[in-house]
């Protein structure tokens, strides 16, 4: 049912000559042996510092709690600040400007899916980036991460066009006991979309069913399926108990079967944290990854190799153009950013709710700015985000009204881990 | 009888394309800027990108995906009539059926071809009958290290609306084993062709070490010294050859020490203290070297061996057998 990829993962000290590495001096960090890649060359990434020198006036650190957590990219004068969601949860926020000011920050609006967050900054006078595009692919164009001090904190080229990978975007759900489960094992079909299932476990939800061996799952409810890994993230967005429509092909016709879903025995929970994975482990050598690092809606990859806590901070090509804002370090080959066109659709969308904003304008907020997204013809996956965001609006002001008391700040993210997250709605 | 004609007509088409250009021919000279020990400028930087531009753009389409039973790898096209270059770990036991998947996604039929595990070469063959864009084959024993290369694959395997990932860096390392560099690769990769700066393919992705450095190729050249045997599906190395000599361990060069009795060596006439020279129409510098021609042979195989004995110099042939353990 796993793919296996194929590069044996040697460790292969033998072959870096101890005598060269000498010869090159001291490696580069991390406690690697042997020579010190070209991208890490300070006199190689010394070259870049003028193409990032403007980018790097409209970036700032953003710290937690006083620790470096991301990078950000100053989008308004009145400081408005993207940066990346998942590392500048859980404290005091602060950022540190290009000019060398500290100042204090609240995060206004979130994309689940893109992993943006838009934060305020208590200040004026900042520089906002000007955006450029990736409409003519990037592909083997140099690139540089700008960081605050006007020095390039990475450098490489761009490895593939932009492009929409398969759905469920967001976080990715964690397998638990109240998450829905279906008791199917399946394969891909090479020739097109949809999960081959080769198994189907006795007495469980797709049994009772009437799924079968050789059925291909092609959607449920209205979620197309591609493969195995898009039915187990679909999946995981149900809770146990919940009905579910699914559409299979069998013998060339389409059939739509009802489950009602299972419960995961304990033996079913993937532990959590890293482990078990041989692509999870070959891609975790030799760098540290983002935690969040899957479900990017839109995103175009680069060889640069960009820290977890560098994310969040605009990409320059070599003319100084803009086209991209850095969101991950997906893996040992990869670091991803989300297309500079992409991210001006996003931020009108992200800039709909202000600070002060009680929970029901939140919600004319954020219908305005979905009304706008699709009326101004913004890309198909910005305008999925402005209807998430929309329905976390609704959510959060049915909490208030089911919760009307004036103190004890809402535990949302507590209840958000225990159970799977709200998926979204269909556009009917 | 319409098919039989068509397939001739096909064969007689592709003949007629054989002599066809690989699809690199076009890629002009990489300019003075890329030859540099590092660039030195935006201006070096720009005349490189420009060349990475002109080498993606013409290697991408020769860069494969192979799925080899329920394994994916990756491999380069080099002949007009879809003969693939792979890892010898991907491609695995000659004559299985695989699909080769076209950087359009377009999925067509395979066979594996033979491999060098131990040196982790591997073929394999289109058999989809048609024309395919092919890339060069270039030399790996002039490689020097700071040179840049440019690496292609499916990392992760082949993923929808994602043609074949590029990654761009320089050669640390390289001996007749294996060219390393820190183009990174990860599993899937395996198999893909790393390529010099005019888009000829110097080497195959097959395995990497913890460092963002230790990225590990095999050279092109192997290729090229074992050619006909992995077109004709054989498992180099892995038929236990018997040529009955031990080395003169204190010797550097190829000093014989020890002649088994009853070998094919004593039976040619080897006797303790030749110094073989060449082999199998190989410059032979120790006895290391012999021992690695030697291992691309099997049983059976007549070899040319020129030795010294004394001062001396003598040509012979052997035929070589087989091994009992």
């Amino acid at each position: 049912m796993l793919k296996r990829y194929f590069i044996p993962a040697l460790i292969v000290i033998a072959i870096a000559a101890p005598s060269y590495a000498q010869r090159k001096g001291p490696g580069g960090g991390g406690g690697e042996r042997g020579p010190t890649s070209t991208k890490s060359n300070p006199t190689f990434l010394a070259l870049f510092k003028p193409v990032v020198e403007t980018p790097a006036k409209s970036t700032v650190r953003v710290l937690v709690d006083g620790k470096d957590a991301a990078l950000g990219t100053v989008v308004s004068q009145d400081g408005y600040v993207l940066t990346k969601a998942s590392e500048v949860k859980g404290g005091r926020l602060s950022v540190k400007t290009h000019d060398g000011r500290d100042l204090d920050a609240t995060v206004t609006a979130t994309s689940d899916g893109f992993d943006v967050a838009m934060l305020k900054v208590d200040g004026t006078g900042l520089e906002p980036i000007q955006w450029s595009s990736t409409k003519e692919c990037p592909v083997g164009n140099w690139v540089a991460i700008a960081g605050p001090a006007g020095e390039p904190v990475a450098v490489g080229v761009v490895s593939t066009c932009p492009r929409t990978p398969p759905p469920p975007y967001g976080p990715p759900r964690v397998p638990s006991e109240q998450t829905g489960f279906l008791g199917v094992r399946a394969g891909q079909d090479p020739d097109s979309p949809g999960a081959v299932i080769s198994d189907v476990t006795p007495g469980s939800a797709a049994d009772k069913a009437g799924i079968q061996a050789k059925d291909k799952i092609v959607l449920i409810d209205s979620n197309e399926i591609f493969d195995q890994e898009s039915l187990v993230n679909t999946l995981l967005t149900y809770r146990a108990g919940e009905k579910v429509k699914i559409t299979v092909e069998r013998d060339g016709k389409r059939i739509e079967l009802s489950a009602t879903l299972g419960k995961r025995t304990p033996d079913l929970l993937t532990p959590k944290g890293k482990g078990g994975n041989r692509g999870d482990m070959q891609n975790s050598m030799g760098s540290t990854l983002s935690d969040r690092r899957t479900g990017i809606p839109r995103f175009f990859q680069t060889d640069a190799v960009v820290k977890p806590s560098d994310c969040g901070g605009p990409m320059t090509d070599l003319d100084g153009h803009v086209i991209g804002l850095m969101i991950a370090r997906a893996g040992r080959t990869e670091s991803w950013a989300i297309p500079a066109e992409t991210v001006t659709d996003l931020v009108p969308v992200l800039m709909a709710a202000k600070p002060d904003m009680k929970p029901s304008q939140r919600v004319v907020a954020a219908r305005a700015a979905l009304k706008q997204a699709e009326e101004s013809k913004a890309a198909p996956e910005v305008v999925g985000e402005a209807r998430r965001i929309l329905q976390a609006s609704l959510a959060d002001e049915k909490w208030w009204k089911d919760h009307p008391i004036e103190a004890a700040p809402a535990p949302r993210e507590i209840l958000f881990e225990a159970g799977p997250a709200p998926r979204a709605v269909d556009k009917k | 009888m319409r098919f039989r004609l068509l397939a001739i007509s096909g064969v007689v088409l592709s003949v007629g394309l054989a002599v066809a250009e690989p699809t690199t021919r076009n890629i002009p000279a990489p300019p003075a800027a890329v030859t540099k020990a590092l660039p030195e400028s935006i201006d070096d930087l720009k005349a490189l990108q420009k060349q990475v531009r002109e080498v993606v753009d013409k290697v991408i389409p020769c860069t494969v995906c192979l799925q080899v039973g329920g394994a994916s790898g990756s491999g380069v096209i080099v002949s007009e009539d879809g003969l693939i270059l792979t890892a010898g770990h991907v491609s695995g036991e000659p004559g299985r059926k695989i699909t080769v998947i076209l950087p359009d996604g377009r999925r067509v039929e395979g066979i594996t071809l033979g491999r060098w595990a131990q040196i982790d070469s591997g073929m394999a063959q289109i058999t989809t009958t048609g024309t395919w864009p092919y890339a060069e084959l270039g030399n790996s024993k002039d490689l020097k290290a700071g040179q840049w290369c440019i690496a292609t694959g499916h990392p992760g395997g082949f993923k929808k609306d994602r043609p074949p990932v590029v990654r761009v860096g320089r050669i640390n390392f390289g001996n007749d084993n294996l060219v390393q560099t820190d183009c990174t690769l990860v599993g899937g990769d395996s198999g893909g062709p790393l390529f010099d700066m005019s888009g000829k393919v110097i080497g195959i992705h097959s395995r990497i070490g913890n460092p963002l450095t230790a990225n590990i190729h095999v050279p092109a050249d192997t290729y090229r010294d074992t050619w006909d045997q992995l077109v004709k599906s054989e498992k180099i190395g892995e038929t236990p050859v018997w040529l009955g000599v031990k080395a003169d361990v204190d010797a550097k060069n190829c000093k014989l020490g020890e002649i088994t009795k009853e070998s094919p060596a004593e039976k040619a006439g080897l006797k303790a203290g030749d110094v073989i020279t060449r082999f199998a129409g190989k410059d032979v510098g120790s006895y290391q070297d012999m021992v690695k021609l030697l291992q691309k042979q099997k049983p059976g195989d007549e070899v040319a061996l020129e030795l010294k004995r004394g001062d001396e110099t003598k040509e012979l042939r052997l035929t070589l057998g087989k091994r009992k353990d």
